[in-house]
């Protein structure tokens, strides 16, 4: 075994998962970035072709729970079909999301695709040393740790494993297929390729224990550049690098604005801010949410003319080619702001104001109208935005207190 | 706060341009007019009363004539009663500065400005008729509501009602309930449109299933029914061939029939009846040539016949080529021979010139003087050297001549130098000796350091002169400084306490004095008895008593009465007066503390004099022990004798010095002393005479070097003038080699013939020998060639005159010619035979073959006629023709005949015509047409479910391959989730609106009732005056959750703020404002206020009306009206009973 074998470890690809995100609206961005999961396991099935692999490994979640169409189907097998034709072979097993979506069992896979079943296997690729094990979720929960369906590593061979795990998990989320670092780094595999985190982590580099994460982020919550993982393999060592796949990346963005005194210095902070962004940018296009923040002289005027300044923020980044703004955030203080006893009328009703929205009987009369226009948000978003009582109250006095700032900036400036 | 002064020091157009505010007096107003035409700056003032208190903006606009970074604007400022002088610059830091250009901190000013931004200032504090229209707008708007025109004027908010309208109509346009064109209803109209299309487009995995089964059905379908439609489609065939071959088998038979007469004919031809006719026409063209050939042969044996034929002359052409290059040759030689014989002869008469001039001898042949090139270059280099050698040696001579004169110049500097003899250097021995350059600085810090000691010394001195007395060096004194300064002292302290306690019996005495005299006053003005009075009457009493006891008489009665009553009247008095009594008290005791006080300090004082006499007397003694007249205090004295102890120092010091520095100057004295005698110099000066030696050294070895230098250059000049006379021997001993040389070369060339004097002058003449001879030579070779080619010429042509029997004595061109003409004849009449031989020969091969051909046409006619029964007649061509043509007819019928057996064999699919017609036996047409129409019934019936299933298989095939990867259900999803979160945004802007108006009403409203009193108190008052008392009262009424203002006449009618005039609507507003301004006032904010031509609407008596309100906010803080209307100055200062200021811009 001369030759080096390369390999490909993608897992949780959630294909057809819609982006969540507000700059979607622009239909300049809709143009650039269309279906992007699509786009990015594209991108994975290009270079497993140009770099040649042996094998492509896919950790679980190649569908999302919630999208079930046909056509998802039908792209993915167009997608294999090409890695059939370069004689590539592929490896999947099932993690909850494709447990659960009925396409998963309805779809013939091409003859390249090796798919292992919750009794767990193992397979040898073709012409060398290398043996693929991997257990599949057989429903859409997994309480106990899969490891003890995995048979024991060939001998003088690599060993790979594929499994789709929380690991030990987090408080509050259901365990998926339990288990541990130090207990998979003792079960004399040379690699793990982990999929179900949607953040890449290498855990663990003797042996290699590596969550790939998500191709393509789908929300702000999955921010940054993502990535498959390429393993090159020479005699005994694996050499792990990352390839880049995202078309789009989520990302939050600071524009400072102490001390700027006139709305050109704004602009040109804003515009140097997005241009480095857009210089620095992994993907094709960047989708941000850009906070402008600090202490200038100038809070309420630019709060005041929040909504041109919303335009102008999306306008600056359009013109970048790159960047398209979900959300545009103030969190500006003046320099004055606490330290003199400020007498004026406006003051005084900001201050009246503060006590209004303290005051129970109000607080209650907001929640009332809170939870009747929330009534309109689809289910899925609500129950996000709302998961319980806290949440509806916080939300209730953070969108009262950002009304009361918006109306005292207006009153500031209704002289100008 | 107030403005007192304020400048623009440069700002706008202005320059310096100041006013003067004046201080705020108590019971004046402090209301402010500036006076201005239009564009004359007021604006522009109050902009640069806003940058002295807020700072420069970053773009400024007021920067068109001064630069930006030029701007400043000053003033004085009354905080509190104080003054605070501050300017402003434009610079980014450190912006504000005081009177001293200190930097001052923004909180200097800010601490004063009540929490105020630049913006609130101007919203607040700065009004013009904008915002006064603005106001009279807002009041009908606001629909009169109180709680909003308090707080907008409060604010300084004149668009209340439009900033409120602004976020209602914002969170209106965002969403409202059951509403069809909100941003809202919208989004969820596009939402439930992508939902639709997405469940239109796409296939679930379930329809998926169906699809993939439906195929599977439906192609089975489409298999069974083409089965069966292919056996129907073959038992028709069958039917249809039967019906055709029924008139195919009548057609043979009646072939068979016309074919029976020409049974004996031949079956098949193996030629091409065209043929017989091409054999026709071949056989008529062989007979026409045949008698054409006849008559060729004949003319040409006739022509052969009569041909003449010269051979001998054939030859005479190819003799006459050989000679042609000799004509041509012949030819140019009689054009060109006798220029080239004139040419030579020239050259020979050139070369004879060349001869003369160069003198040769005469009878001297010419040849003799042609030298080759290389003798020539010879003799020029020869030549050249000899020139070479004489330059060299005129140049030599030249150096020589000029080394000659430069010695004579260097002769008489040495005699000049040596006529200034120089001195003997002696200066310089003795600078030496002393070794001057380290004696001078030593001596030079010896004189300094002695007249320092020296001064410090005399300066010391001068310090002890006291009164007339000086001293001329330290005198003896019996104390030491110490023991001086202890005495000085001791007798300060004691003089100061001597005087302190002088002061204190000084006072106690005047306190002893007017307790005394209160004490008598209290006794004489109270009637106080005192206890001295009060214990004699009681003595006295007690006395009488006893005396009364003794005798009991009515006089000792009385008297004792009297004594009794006396007593009594003493302690009634003493009771009555017990304050007193007890202030006298009081007072004696303190006066008898006082005068003990003053005892104890009276002995303590003539104590302290005696000491300060013994001090006295004592330092009086030390004095005049030291030669010091009169008195002195201790004081003086013991500064003196600090002083004697510095002049002691300063003299051990001067002593010590010279002491040290005496080696030094002794040195010097002796130097100098030997330098003197030898400079011949009166002055004992240091300095001078050491300079005066260094200069005198200088020059004595100056004069010396010079000498040296001169007497060095002579000696030079003549060793080079020796070596320069040595080469030019040389030079001219090699000269004259080089004649020699040239001399016996010429004599070598042209042994006596030339003279090497005179050759030597130019070798020009030996060159033009020499070209003219290389052109002689080829001009006598040109001359000779010419004539020998004549007469080759001549002589072989003469030969071929001879040989042809011409006349051999013709010139020779003409006999060339004649000679080519006799051969020209020979050749033509030698060509005319051979051609006519040839054709003869020709023709009569051509007949030969003719005849041959018809002979073998006769014979294929004989051939072919074999073919055909004997009774058939075939001897000639023609004959033959008719019988081929019927034969040929009879061999097609046969052909078509054959066909149609096999046609039918074919479709029947039999072996033979005798099966077919077996299977037709007995089939009739009628028959097989019935049956054939019951076929095409059954066919139509199963194409069409043929057509059924093809299309359900089809639909099938459609609706599975319709699920393809494409991503338009994908795209629509992820537009569906990009809807869903814009309705979540809408949403949220929705409740943010919302919430932030919910939230202003509501503040609103408290703040109305909690400033409702006060405010509205202030407008009124305000109001009633602006109108002048057209409207005398506000007052509200509740609606709904807000309250309407409304305003009361004289007469008690009410008026809503919208029913009011445009005027009056400001004016309210007006009074709002001023009211805000009290309001603010209240709260410790009083800060000038500034009202830009806001009277513009207001008719003569409420602009009276208006300054009068500006006059009583001036009574509260500070009031400044800027204008450009000449009348409202007037107004102002006849209406302003407690004082305006005008100042004019």
């Amino acid at each position: 075994m001369n030759k080096l074998i390369k390999i490909l470890h993608t897992a949780d690809v959630h294909l057809d998962s819609p982006l969540k995100s507000l700059a979607l609206k622009d239909e300049d961005l809709q143009a650039t970035v269309k279906t992007a999961t699509r786009a990015a396991f594209i991108k994975i099935v290009n270079t497993a072709l140009f770099e040649e692999v042996s094998a492509l490994l896919i950790s679980g979640d190649l569908f999302d729970g919630a999208e079930r169409s046909a056509k998802t189907a039908a792209f993915l097998t167009t997608q294999l079909d090409r890695l059939k034709a370069a004689g590539i072979p592929v490896f999947y097993i099932k993690g909850n999301h494709d447990a659960e979506n009925p396409i998963t069992g309805e779809i013939s896979l091409p003859e390249n695709v090796h798919v292992f079943d919750g009794r767990g296997g193992k397979h040898q690729i073709e012409n060398s040393a290398v043996w693929i094990h991997g257990v599949s979720f057989s429903g859409r929960h997994a309480p106990e740790s899969l490891l003890p369906k995995f048979g024991a590593p060939e001998p003088d061979a690599i060993n790979i494993a594929m499994l789709h795990t929380s690991l030990a998990g987090s408080q509050g989320h259901d365990p998926y297929a339990p288990c541990s670092v130090p207990e998979l780094a003792t079960m004399g595999f040379d690699y793990w390729a982990l999929g179900h985190v949607h953040k890449r982590q290498v855990h663990s580099e003797a042996p290699w224990i590596v969550m790939p994460g998500i191709p393509q982020g789908r929300d702000i919550g999955e921010a940054g550049p993502k990535s498959a993982t390429l393993l090159t393999i020479d005699e005994k060592n694996i050499v792990v690098s990352e390839v880049p796949t995202s078309v789009a990346e989520f990302i939050e963005v600071w524009v400072g604005a102490d001390g700027i005194e006139s709305d050109d210095d704004l602009r040109h902070q804003i515009r140097e801010v997005l241009l480095k962004t857009a210089k620095e940018l992994a993907s094709d296009a960047g989708l941000i949410r850009l906070s402008i923040g600090g202490e200038t002289s100038r809070k309420w005027q630019i709060l005041r003319d929040q909504d041109s300044w919303r335009e102008v923020v999306a306008e600056l980044a359009r013109s970048t080619g790159v960047i398209w703004v979900e959300r545009t955030k103030f969190e500006l203080v003046t320099a004055t702001e606490s330290a003199t006893a400020d007498t004026s009328a406006v003051t005084e009703l900001g201050r009246l104001m503060d006590e209004i929205q303290s005051e129970p009987a109000f607080a209650s009369e907001l929640r009332a109208s809170l939870e009747a226009v929330l009534a309109e948000i689809p289910i899925g978003r609500r129950s996000r935005l709302i998961p319980d009582e806290a949440a509806t109250e916080d939300l209730a006095h953070s969108l009262s207190e950002t009304g009361a700032t918006a109306v005292i900036a207006a009153m500031k400036g209704a002289s100008e | 706060m107030r403005l007192q002064q304020f400048s623009l020091d440069l700002f706008g157009h202005f320059s310096s341009k100041t006013f003067d505010f004046g201080k705020a007096e108590a019971g004046r107003s402090d209301f402010h007019v500036i006076y201005g035409p239009n564009e004359a700056g007021k604006t522009t003032t109050m902009e640069a009363f806003m940058r002295l208190l807020f700072g420069f903006p970053h773009r400024e606009p007021y920067d068109f004539m001064h630069q930006r970074k030029n701007l400043q604007v000053s003033g004085v400022l009354e905080i509190d009663g104080k003054q605070l002088g501050l300017s402003r610059l434009p610079v980014r830091t450190g912006s504000l500065r005081d009177r001293n250009e200190t930097v001052l901190p923004e909180t200097a000013l800010q601490s004063h400005l009540g929490g105020l931004s630049e913006q609130d200032y101007r919203q607040l504090l700065c009004l013009d008729d904008e915002t006064i229209e603005r106001g009279g707008e807002q009041i009908v708007s606001s629909n009169g509501d109180i709680g909003r025109l308090l707080f907008s004027a409060a604010a300084g908010v004149s668009d209340l009602s439009g900033v409120l309208e602004q976020f209602k109509s914002k969170a209106d346009g965002l969403y409202r309930k059951r509403a069809s064109s909100t941003e809202m209803a919208k989004l969820k109209k596009d939402l439930a449109e992508v939902e639709r299309q997405i469940k239109e487009l796409d296939v679930p995995a379930s329809t998926y299933r169906k699809l993939k089964h439906a195929l599977e059905v439906s192609r089975s379908e489409e298999e069974t029914v083409r089965t069966e439609r292919s056996t129907l489609h073959k038992s028709k065939a069958t039917l249809d061939t039967l019906k055709s071959a029924l008139p195919i088998l009548a057609e043979i038979d009646a072939l068979e029939a016309e074919l029976a007469p020409f049974s004996e004919y031949p079956k098949r031809l193996d030629f091409n009846p065209e043929e017989l006719v091409e054999l026709l026409n071949k056989q008529s063209q062989l007979l026409a040539d045949e008698k054409r050939l006849g008559d060729d042969i004949a003319d040409f044996e006739f022509k052969l016949k009569n041909l003449e034929r010269q051979p001998e002359h054939l030859s005479l052409l190819d003799e006459l080529e050989r000679f042609d290059d000799l004509r041509s040759r012949h030819a140019t030689a009689d054009l060109d021979l006798e220029k080239r014989r004139n040419t030579l002869r020239e050259i020979h008469d050139d070369m004879a010139r060349a001869a003369s001039d160069l003198q040769a001898t005469d009878g001297t042949p010419t040849e003799t003087l042609v030298l080759s090139p290389a003798q020539i270059n010879q003799l020029e280099q020869v030549r050249e050297r000899i020139r070479d050698a004489k330059n060299d040696v005129a140049g030599q001579q030249k150096e020589i001549d000029g080394l000659r004169a430069r010695i004579d110049d260097a002769e008489e500097l040495v005699g000049q130098v040596g006529a200034n003899e120089a001195p003997n250097a002696v200066i310089g021995p003795i600078l030496n000796r002393y070794s001057v350059d380290m004696l001078a600085p030593r001596y030079a810090s010896a004189k300094e350091a002695l007249r320092l000691a020296a001064t410090a010394l005399a300066d010391a001195l001068s310090g002890l002169a006291f009164k007339d007395q000086t001293f001329d060096e330290a005198p003896t004194c019996p104390i030491t400084a110490d023991d001086a300064e202890e005495l000085g002292e001791h007798h300060r302290a004691s003089n100061e306490m001597q005087q302190k306690l002088t002061i204190q019996c000084d006072e106690l005495q005047l306190e002893i004095d007017t307790l005394k005299q209160r004490i008598a006053h209290l006794k004489v003005t109270s009637g106080i008895v005192d206890d001295e009075a009060a214990q004699s009457a009681t003595a006295e009493r007690d006395q009488l008593w006893q005396n009364h006891k003794g005798s009991l008489s009515e006089t000792t009665a009385s008297t004792f009465e009297d004594a009794m009553h006396a007593v009594d009247t003493i302690s009634e008095t003493r009771l009555g007066h017990a304050t007193e009594l007890g202030q006298l008290r009081h007072e004696e005791q303190r006066l008898l503390e006082l005068e003990v006080r003053l005892k104890f300090n009276g002995d303590k004082k003539a104590e302290l004099d005696n000491e300060l006499l013994e001090i006295q007397t004592l330092v009086t003694g030390y004095a005049e022990s030291a030669g010091l007249p009169g008195e002195i205090t201790p004081a003086r004295f013991a500064k003196w004798v600090t002083y004697l102890d510095l002049v002691k120092q300063a003299a051990a010091t001067f002593d010590r010095l010279k002491e040290e520095r005496d080696s030094t100057i002794s040195e010097a004295n002796r130097l100098i002393g030997e330098l003197r005698a030898v400079l011949a110099l009166e002055t004992e000066d240091f300095e001078t005479v050491v300079a005066e030696a260094r200069k005198r050294e200088a020059e004595e070895r100056i004069a010396s070097e010079e000498q040296q230098e001169a007497i060095k250059g002579r000696d030079t000049l003549n060793a080079e003038m020796k070596r320069r006379q040595t080469a030019m021997k040389d030079l001219e001993g090699k000269a004259e080699a080089r004649e020699e040389e040239w001399a016996t070369l010429v004599e070598d060339f042209f042994g006596d013939g030339l003279d090497a004097n005179c050759l030597v002058h130019s070798l020009e003449p030996l060159r033009t020998v020499r070209e003219l001879e290389v052109r002689r030579v080829t001009a006598d070779r040109q001359v000779t060639a010419m004539e020998k080619d004549q007469s080759d010429f001549a002589q072989e042509i003469s030969k071929l005159c001879a040989k042809a029997g011409l006349d051999a004595t013709l010139p020779p061109l003409e006999a060339f010619k004649s000679l080519k003409t006799l051969g020209d004849t020979a050749h033509a009449a030698e060509d005319c035979f051979t051609v006519d031989s040839a054709s003869l020969t020709t023709a009569r091969e051509e007949l030969g073959l003719v005849e041959d051909a018809l002979q073998k046409i006769d014979q294929q006619v004989s051939d072919l006629a074999t073919l055909f029964p004997a009774d058939v007649p075939t001897n000639t061509l023609p004959e033959l023709r008719s019988a081929v043509n019927e034969a040929q007819s009879a061999i097609e019928k046969r052909e078509n005949c054959s066909k149609l057996v096999s046609k039918i064999c074919t479709e029947l699919d039999v072996p033979d015509i005798e099966a077919a017609r077996l299977k037709l036996d007995g089939a009739s047409l009628s028959d097989l047409t019935a049956s054939l129409m019951t076929a095409d019934e059954d066919l139509e019936a199963i194409d069409q479910r043929l057509e059924t299933a093809i299309e359900t298989r089809t639909a099938a095939q459609k609706d599975l391959s319709a699920v393809t990867g494409d991503a338009d259900v994908a795209a629509l999803t992820e537009r569906k989730a990009t809807l869903e979160a814009e309705i979540e945004e809408t949403a949220l802007k929705y409740l943010e609106t919302d919430f932030g108006l919910r939230l202003a009403e509501e503040a609103i409203r408290r703040y109305r009732d909690s400033h409702r009193s006060s405010m509205m108190d202030a407008t009124e008052k305000a109001f009633s005056e602006l109108t002048n008392g057209t409207y005398t009262r506000l007052i509200t009424r509740p609606e709904g959750q807000s309250e309407i203002l409304l305003a009361l006449d004289a007469a008690g009618m009410a008026k809503q703020a919208h029913d009011m005039s445009k005027g009056t609507r400001f004016q309210l507003y007006l009074a709002l404002r001023a009211a805000a301004y009290e309001q603010l006032a209240s709260q410790g904010v009083c800060l000038p206020f500034f009202c830009d031509d806001v009277f513009e609407t207001f008719d003569e008596e409420r602009t009276q009306a208006a300054c009068r309100v500006m006059e009583r906010i001036g009574k509260t803080g500070q009031a400044i009206y800027l204008t450009h209307h000449r009348h409202v100055v007037e107004i102002a200062k006849d209406v302003c009973s407690s004082g305006v200021v005008v100042h004019e811009l």
